[in-house]
């Protein structure tokens, strides 16, 4: 009779699992990582976004996209996520940071860059044929960038850091984070 | 790496035997209950209450002398759920499995005794993913006890306890991303009720 009710405990607890690691201060958003668990999440308006690996793109499905655009040296990060049953995604345009390969982002560790609105903005990409809002004016900080060469040749590294940004009259994005591995694969420059 | 919480609690358990071993009386009692488990916090989002949740476990009362017969040192080993709730945009519960090992000084007073002590407790599982990572793995709990009818077979138990130490250890991170300090928050506070069943009570032969 002890076994079963400690069986059924233990099972209880294992069934009662959410998808991701929730915060521990607060449980509608990911907890803040450091590992490249490949998740984002934030508050965008005081409900919950969270990243969901079914971000769509030109190459496919994807957990982030990293695209740099050479003629203007401009760098997309675009997380793609749900937002109240809806696909949403939270892009950074940041510019002039020569990011030009995934090795070069081991210049962001440790650096806040402001997100002025103009050289460097927040993006809301709610996708459905909407023009992507943009402008966002915040911060995104790269707590810790590891870069790792890989045994097959293969360059990847884990990414996190926090976000938050305002869209005037729109949204406003909070208690941003993100954990990403990405590898040479997930870095596009066009 | 092993759980600490598990390794004091295995030396711990040693220590005992030996005492066991060298002394004239011990008494082997099963307990269940319930536990209303209370949490103390200052960070956490939204309104917080506590759950009421279970225990089960068994307890060994040792008389280590035998000119003090009123004395023992109850120990054993129990499983205790511990929880709260968080009301945000919906109820959000998070709860934790314990196993425990109780070191009380037990005193008995005609048919009540009293408890006092500590309680080892190590953190085996938890409601949410990760939580074995995202909380201490052990925590020590003061703790005071009362048993009433402890001369029949079965008498009744109420226990409080205290978490000495906080469960999170996690960062303070601001609406616009900012890392403040260290955060360290979540104790937990239970009230347990249950039934204390006797099954061995006799001295120990060498």
């Amino acid at each position: 009779m002890k076994l079963k009710t400690v069986i059924y405990l233990v099972c209880s607890f294992l069934l009662s699992c959410q998808e991701y690691v929730q915060d521990p201060i607060d449980p509608r958003i990911p907890k803040y990582t450091e590992s490249g668990r490949d998740v984002a999440g934030a508050l965008i308006n005081g409900n919950p976004w969270i990243s969901d690996g079914t971000g769509f793109n030109l190459y496919g499905q994807e957990d982030i996209d990293l695209v740099y655009y050479a003629p203007q040296d401009s760098l997309i990060i675009r997380m793609s996520g749900r937002f109240d049953d809806h696909h949403l995604n939270v892009i950074i345009n940041l510019n002039k940071l020569l990011i030009e390969s995934l090795i070069d982002f081991r210049n962001l560790q440790g650096q806040t860059i402001t997100l002025d609105g103009i050289s460097h903005q927040g993006v809301i990409d709610m996708l459905h044929f909407v023009e992507p809002l943009g402008g966002g004016l915040g911060q995104v900080y790269f707590r810790k960038v590891t870069f790792k060469e890989h045994t097959a040749g293969a360059n990847w590294l884990v990414m996190s850091g926090t976000f938050s940004f305002t869209i005037p009259g729109s949204y406003d994005v909070t208690h941003g984070r993100f954990d990403y591995s990405v590898s040479d694969n997930d870095f596009k420059s066009l | 790496m092993e759980n600490e919480g598990l390794t004091t609690m295995r030396n711990t358990l040693s220590i005992l035997f030996v005492i066991w071993f060298h002394t004239g009386m011990t008494q082997v009692s099963i307990y269940a209950g319930f536990n209303a488990s209370g949490i103390q916090e200052k960070h956490l989002v939204g309104e917080t209450s506590g759950s009421l949740m279970q225990q089960i476990g068994f307890s060994i009362d040792i008389s280590p002398f035998n000119h003090v017969p009123h004395l023992a040192v109850q120990t054993g080993g129990g499983v205790t759920s511990m929880g709260y709730k968080q009301e945000i945009d919906q109820t959000y519960q998070v709860e934790f499995l314990f196993l425990t090992l109780p070191i009380l000084a037990n005193y008995q007073s005609n048919k009540i005794s009293f408890q006092g002590g500590l309680r080892l407790e190590g953190l085996v599982a938890t409601s949410v993913n990760d939580g074995l990572e995202t909380y201490r793995d052990s925590n020590l709990s003061i703790m005071l006890g009362l048993e009433v009818f402890t001369k029949s077979r079965i008498s009744p138990y109420i226990r409080a306890s205290h978490q000495l130490f906080y469960m999170l250890n996690y960062f303070e991170i601001d609406a616009r991303g900012n890392f403040q300090s260290e955060l360290r928050d979540i104790k937990f506070q239970c009230l347990t009720m249950g039934i204390k069943v006797r099954i061995y009570n006799k001295p120990i032969s060498l």
